[in-house]
């Protein structure tokens, strides 16, 4: 075993325990930080599959904001729910059914869809952050820039918003 | 350069110029200021229609059919500047606001219905949706059934696009680019696979929900029920004019289609005319009942599509345009009877020809055109479907919609039979300005030209393909 596949094990062990932490624990604070480690174990995933902005991105939008907005929304919702309790009336093995039965039929039928086509073997060649920094400043100029507008326009939507949602009372 | 892009930019200069108006501390926007400068983005886009190229290494396209969909774009948005009314429907003080986003709703149709590449599309179509999630929950008198509209609107939209997304990521794995150009010459040797099926259909999805089409119907009848009138009617009718765009520029760029997905789509028009039919004729809110209308009328509308032909095409263009017209003469019936901005039920309209005739005239022929009988728009676009469709040997679509048209015919016409109906037991008058008047005229002149001199225009709509 080389050093790679001991870290790669490691990655993977660490990111599926704290993946069962989140589903798991039942508070709020626990479940985040370890959905915060998860996400860290996923972009190390893309690390190894050779996409290292994919995994950046990662850490910046998951880990730096996504998991910035969970805690706004812990620390506005009060202390109240911080301690959430299981819903009753939920059976172990229909958890556990009702949790395999869209990822089994999924999987199987993607299998038969993928498995059904025929395609050529054709070796992928490995895109640099550096090719991705080229592509938004040429090929994909004009998408690259309406995103501006597209956040021009949820900014506004959002002040305008909490404006509206206070004029209420 | 910048005189290829002179309707968009139009159009972005009206949003930004309602962005410094909602700034200033004191707001007093007329409506004749806004009806006025609507007709600007209008002229620039009828005047810039024959103008040609392409933009941003071949991301963006101009030609006339992107043309003439963005001067239908900008026709449906000056009606509408024309049809708003002041009543108590949005708060005033959120006016410039809601203007401004409207604006914006339409740049990004206008850009939708340009771009040729699969992230252009994406985002030009979030930049219109994202205007309107924002605007379905502003309508005076905060009610619960608002607000779920809007987060229903909101997480359907995601879902759609979400859908829509996965289904281009598999594009991509197929055909190794976003360009409509390349995909157009790598997708249609994998279109007899199951994974070239799945990819098309997914892509095709988040412009079903544009079209609110059957399986993604579930959003617009408590959608329509809960935004205000004028909300109601801009989703109702202009985004469906890009949706209608862009499955054909999807479909077009697929010169060979398999059996398989043709199948699909009729499937999917049958279900959804039937679906929409059936549920309509038990409706009591007009606006519930139009909604369901739509479903059915999305699913005329694929009739002309699944014909994969010019002829078809063409005919879903000119289907989309009379759609326009008799849903927005229908919609300012209710505006204008709803005079404080609340939904109108089916009960509202007895004795309305005996309180104001013209409305009665406009929405009898408005849906007389829904229903598709002949003097009206609607009779000539549902002919060209489907003598499109039957042209290409699609016999089971034709008999199923031809059925679906008559169930239709019954609940349209209660409209009518409501608003003509004697037994009125109060009849205060309701008096129309001459502006709401001469709109009246317009709708009903334009249904029936729709109707009774189809060629011209068709063969207009048939150049642009």
């Amino acid at each position: 075993m080389t050093f790679g596949e001991i870290v790669f094990i490691l990655i993977m062990l660490l990111t599926l325990f704290s993946a069962l932490a989140t589903a798991l624990t039942s508070s709020m604070i626990y479940a985040l930080l370890s959905l915060i480690v998860t996400m860290f174990g996923i972009s190390g995933l893309y690390i190894f599959l050779n996409a290292p902005f994919i995994a950046m991105m990662q850490i910046l939008i998951y880990v730096g904001a996504i998991s910035v907005l969970i805690v706004f929304a812990v620390m506005i919702a009060g202390p109240h729910y911080l301690h959430m309790k299981a819903p009753k009336g939920w059976t172990g093995l229909s958890k556990i059914l009702t949790a395999l039965i869209v990822p089994v039929f999924t999987f199987f039928v993607f299998v038969n869809f993928i498995m059904g086509t025929c395609r050529t073997d054709k070796k992928l060649s490995v895109i640099t952050t550096k090719d991705i920094g080229r592509a938004f400043f040429d090929t994909y100029m004009l998408p690259f820039e309406l995103i501006s507008l597209l956040i021009v326009v949820s900014i506004i939507g959002a002040i305008m918003l909490a404006l509206f949602s206070k004029g209420e009372k | 350069m910048l005189n290829l892009l002179l309707p968009e930019i139009s159009m972005l200069l009206f949003a930004i110029l309602f962005l410094f108006i909602s700034v200033k501390k004191k707001k007093g926007s007329s409506y004749s200021f806004v009806r006025l400068i609507s007709i600007v983005p209008l002229a620039i886009s009828l005047f810039s229609i024959f103008s040609k190229g392409e933009l941003f290494c071949g991301a963006y396209k101009i030609d006339l059919f992107s043309q003439l969909f963005k001067a239908l774009l900008a026709y449906g948005f000056c009606l509408m500047a024309f049809m708003f009314e002041k009543t108590d429907e949005i708060d005033e003080e959120f006016l410039p606001e809601y203007f401004m986003f409207l604006a914006f709703s339409v740049l990004g149709l206008m850009m939708l219905v340009s771009s040729v590449e699969l992230i252009t599309i994406v985002i030009a179509l979030e930049i219109s949706s994202y205007s309107l999630y924002v605007i379905v929950p502003l309508r005076k008198g905060q009610s619960k059934v608002q607000l779920e509209a809007a987060v229903k609107y909101l997480f359907f939209g995601a879902t759609a696009t979400g859908t829509m997304l996965y289904g281009m990521s598999y594009i991509y794995g197929i055909c190794e680019s976003t360009f409509l150009t390349d995909i157009a010459r790598i997708l249609p040797t994998f279109l007899s696979q199951p994974y070239g099926i799945l990819a098309l259909v997914l892509t095709l999805s988040g412009f079903f929900f544009k079209l609110s089409l059957f399986p993604f119907h579930f959003w617009a009848p408590d959608i329509y029920e809960g935004a205000s009138n004028i909300t109601t009617t801009f989703i109702a009718t202009i985004p469906k004019i890009a949706g209608t765009a862009l499955l054909i520029r999807l479909t077009m760029s697929v010169p060979t289609v398999s059996a398989q997905i043709v199948n699909i789509l009729i499937v999917l028009a049958a279900l959804s005319m039937t679906f929409g039919n059936i549920v309509g004729l038990v409706q009591k809110d007009i606006k519930r009942l139009l909604a369901y209308s739509g479903i059915a009328h999305a699913g005329y509308l694929m009739m002309g599509i699944l014909a994969f032909s010019k002829d078809g095409n063409t005919a879903a263009i000119y289907y989309i345009t009379v759609y326009l017209l008799m849903n927005l003469a229908c919609f300012y019936v209710i505006m204008l009877l709803s005079k404080r901005g609340e939904n109108i039920e089916l009960n509202d309209l007895v004795g309305l020809s005996r309180r104001a005739p013209l409305l009665a005239l406009t929405l009898a022929v408005a849906a007389f055109s829904l229903a598709g009988i002949p003097p009206t728009g609607g009779f000539a676009g549902k002919l060209f479907l489907f003598t499109s469709a039957f042209k290409e040997g699609y016999l089971s679509i034709v008999i199923i919609g031809a059925a679906n048209t008559v169930i239709s015919i019954f609940y349209y016409l209660n409209l009518v039979r409501m608003s003509y109906s004697k037994e009125a037991s109060r009849i205060e008058p309701l008096s129309l300005t001459f502006h709401q008047k001469a709109m009246c005229y317009i709708f009903v002149f334009l249904i029936l030209y729709m109707g009774i001199l189809p060629f011209g225009i068709f063969e207009v709509f048939r150049a642009a393909l």
